[in-house]
């Protein structure tokens, strides 16, 4: 009777996960790791002789599977409650908050993003005033030993004593509450405190501006990935006048928006909700002011939700992230002249070799 | 295709075996024959070609030798077969290798030759060597069914890692086999088993392996690793085998078991009758015992264990560290039998000890790719190199993996399965292996799903 049940069950099993890969339509997007699924590959002649269709093929039928989420949350599971592990491929939950491990250090990745810098700094910033901000990532506020830590002392210190500029740390105006709880970024309606300790390390006078905050839903962000479990943030972003009236102008294909694209903000990552996420080179034009003041961020990601608290301080900003554009083609799109340039990378971008 | 993706468990394995049930008996070969090639050419495009030729090949040149009365006839033949059959995998694995060492010694620059290794060449060729020798000794007859012989040669199960099954085990099956509820049922639950070694378990420890290779090395991330590697390898190529005795069973095939807990073992002697049989037992019986095994001079035998060991390890992969592997486990076996073989006999734990222990060295030179890697390795497990003992990467990864180390190193010795002996006749325990079994299958499902870590640790051989 045994050996009847576990046939049935096998074959039947099989048998309907395979008949329902076949009539379930494909999913598009899987919003929990934001981004797009395989589909269908093409079947050619070159593609089965060269084994390409079998490469697409297998990333098709594990992203087009069946209760796809459901069974990453059993897998997560396993690894933490069967196996024990402190964490899941680098991720874990602390007080609420999901980490992702930034370890170990890279030496000789570091040394390479320093050497990128210098040298555009020594090329193209003779006359600048040039500022450098280190953006801890959470693990820095994280206070538990349990768990692997970089040495962010040596880190901070390896930045600031090679770096050719005046740097200006922003470690202990931080906090773990300051960052989203499923996100590595930070949220931009704790950011006012910080902006203005940046403006002020910039050399200007700090004004009082108001900022309204505005609620458009809730960020799950890159770290639901993770299938960990906790409650999601509210995704919030600070307006007023200014920011309402500046515009912003995408350098490569010429485009105008505003600060927020509340489109992206629905999109799969709402985070893109700032400045629309990545781009190569992006300039904020402040039209409320009568100050000729320019400033250039060489910047990631974390720059987006900052900037447009900078925005009241100065006629224009320009972003550049050199994640996207050599340094050598920047004289094709600017002049640098005797702008402030401030560089603003995180611990996670200066940890790997992605800068051009 | 890898058994361990989704694209086997709910694409292919549905098609095979629906397709095989269905069918009338005598197309049941040709179902299997088509699906096999199918299987191969999914994952090696083009070059199945080869397995076919091989197929071909092996048919005709069989026939002839078994159509040949005169001996030295049967032997040109023979001899024919061998040099096509070692030919070609010498050429796919070995050329390069060889071109190196050349270059090496003469001090000349030989190009590479631009050689794609069919996958599972050792296995299919040391099937067909087999197959031919049968057939020249008269313990089999030559098969006059090319598409049995095919499917023999290609059989979907053991085609890319193994077990080395001979002729004579299964040529009556393909001949003629009973669908059988039991065996099915068996098989089912035996590839599940070994499903859930290489995913939950192989898989898990080559992540570790991978975690501790990313810091700073110590002494203990060195044993650490050594130890991991040595249980990966294990669950990974037993659990290959389960999944291949599993499926062979569903179609109605009876191959021979690969691994019989070898950790177990009270010395190295023991060690290789409990790991990968099928290859110790055709070295054993296709070369030792031909060049004279042990019924000769005591020079003769030492030579004979050297180039049966020095060839098991080259079997392994094109590269020098293999070789040396397989040497090594040459002068341990010589010194077992020459010089310790009684006092490993009285002394059953310090022997258990010593096994384990001449093992984790065995799998340190396996698993390095250099020499100076393979210095550096042994330097730093003994602690003669400058490393620090420990630091607070390892005892991170040691306590964040403790479960894992556990359900390895227990699942590695008999003790569960004796258990499940002893009460598997109990209605409570048959109700919980059927629930087992499928929330393993779901768990297997969901690692395969989740993790892009899958690695195939076979590619070399």
């Amino acid at each position: 009777m045994k050996e009847k049940i576990i046939t049935f069950i096998f074959m039947s099993f099989i048998t309907i996960m395979f008949i329902l890969g076949i009539i379930i339509p494909d999913k598009e997007i899987s919003y929990s790791e934001r981004r797009i699924l395989s589909k269908f590959p093409k079947i050619t002649l070159k593609s089965l002789l060269d084994t390409s269709f079998k490469e697409n093929f297998e990333k098709y039928t594990t992203d087009q599977i069946i209760f796809r989420e459901n069974l990453k949350k059993i897998s997560t599971n396993f690894s933490y409650k069967i196996l024990r592990n402190t964490d899941n491929n680098g991720y874990f939950k602390k007080d609420n908050h999901i980490f992702k491990t930034l370890y170990p250090l890279n030496e000789k990745n570091i040394e390479t993003n320093i050497n990128k810098i210098n040298k555009i700094i020594n090329e193209k910033l003779t006359n600048n005033n040039v500022y450098f901000i280190t953006v801890p990532d959470k693990n820095y506020y994280l206070n538990d030993n349990t768990y692997l830590k970089i040495d962010y002392d040596h880190f901070f210190k390896r930045i600031k004593n090679n770096i050719k500029a005046n740097h200006i740390d922003i470690t202990k105006k931080l906090s773990l509450n300051d960052y989203y709880k499923t996100d590595p970024h930070w949220k931009q309606e704790n950011l006012i405190n910080l902006a203005n300790y940046i403006i002020k390390g910039l050399n200007n006078d700090v004004q009082n501006i108001n900022y309204k905050k505005i609620t458009i839903g809730t960020l799950n962000g890159s770290y639901t990935n993770s299938n960990i479990k906790t409650s999601p943030d509210d995704l919030t972003y600070l307006e007023n006048d200014i920011l309402n009236t500046a515009y912003v102008n995408y350098i490569e294909n010429n485009n105008f928006n505003k600060i927020y694209n509340i489109e992206k903000s629905k999109g799969i990552d709402p985070y893109d909700l700032f400045l629309s996420g990545a781009n190569t080179i992006i300039e904020i034009t402040n039209t409320n002011t009568f100050n000729n003041k320019e400033l250039i961020i060489f910047r990631d990601s974390f720059a987006s939700s900052l900037a447009p608290l900078l925005v009241p301080y100065y006629k224009k900003i320009t972003l550049i992230d050199t994640r996207y554009i050599h340094p050598s083609l920047l004289n094709n799109y600017m002049t640098f002249d005797n702008q402030d340039v401030l560089f603003i990378y995180s611990t996670l971008i200066l940890n790997e070799n992605i800068l051009k | 295709m890898l058994f361990s993706s989704i694209t086997f468990l709910y694409y292919y394995l549905p098609l095979v075996t629906i397709s095989y049930f269905i069918s009338p008996k005598k197309y049941k070969n040709l179902i299997l024959l088509i699906f096999s090639l199918i299987f191969y050419f999914y994952g090696e495009g083009k070059l199945t070609i080869i397995l076919l030729f091989t197929c071909i090949f092996n048919f005709l040149i069989a026939k002839q030798i078994d159509k040949q009365t005169n001996m030295k006839k049967r032997k040109q033949c023979l001899i024919i077969g061998l040099i096509i059959n070692i030919g070609i995998l010498i050429y796919y694995k070995y050329t390069n290798f060889l071109i190196e060492n050349i270059n090496n010694i003469f001090n000349i620059n030989i190009k590479y030759l631009s050689v794609i290794m069919p996958l599972g060449i050792s296995f299919f060729t040391f099937q067909t060597i087999s197959y031919l020798i049968d057939v020249y000794k008269k313990d089999v007859k030559a098969s006059k069914n090319i598409v049995n012989l095919s499917t023999y040669i290609s059989l979907f199960p053991q085609l890319v890692a193994g077990p080395i099954v001979r002729y004579k085990t299964i040529n009556e099956e393909l001949e003629k086999r009973q669908p059988n509820i039991e065996k099915i049922s068996y098989g089912i639950s035996r590839f599940i088993i070994g499903l859930s070694k290489k995913v939950l378990i192989a898989n898990n420890l080559g992540l570790l392996i991978d975690n501790l290779n990313n810091i700073n090395t110590t002494t203990l991330s060195t044993i650490l690793i050594s130890i991991s590697f040595t249980l990966q390898i294990y669950f990974d190529f037993s659990g290959y085998s389960d999944m291949a005795i599993g499926l062979g069973k569903i179609f109605g095939f009876d191959f021979l078991e690969n691994f019989n807990y070898p950790f177990i073992s009270k010395s190295i002697t023991e060690f290789w009758r409990r790991w990968h049989i099928s290859l110790s037992s055709f070295f054993k019986d296709y070369i030792y015992i031909p060049l004279g095994g042990s019924k000769c001079s005591k020079l003769k035998w030492v030579r004979n264990i050297l180039i049966v060991w020095s060839l098991t390890g080259l079997w392994h992969g094109a590269q020098w560290n293999f070789i040396i592997w397989g040497l090594f486990f040459a002068i341990i076996l010589l010194i077992e039998k020459l010089l310790i073989k009684k006092h490993l006999e009285n002394k059953k734990i310090l022997s258990h000890i010593y096994t384990i222990v001449i093992v984790l060295i065995s799998f340190t030179i396996f698993n390095s790719n250099t020499l100076n890697e393979l210095i550096t390795n042994l330097k730093n497990i003994t602690g003669l190199s400058n490393i620090d003992l420990i630091n607070k990467e390892t005892i991170y990864y040691l306590k964040s993996n403790l479960v894992l180390l556990a359900i390895s190193i227990i699942g590695s010795t008999p003790l569960l399965k004796n258990i499940y002996l002893k009460i598997k006749d109990k209605k409570i325990i048959k109700v919980l292996e059927v629930i087992i079994l499928f929330i393993l299958l779901i768990i297997i499902t969901a690692q395969l799903v989740n993790s892009s870590f899958n690695p195939f640790l076979y590619f070399r051989f």
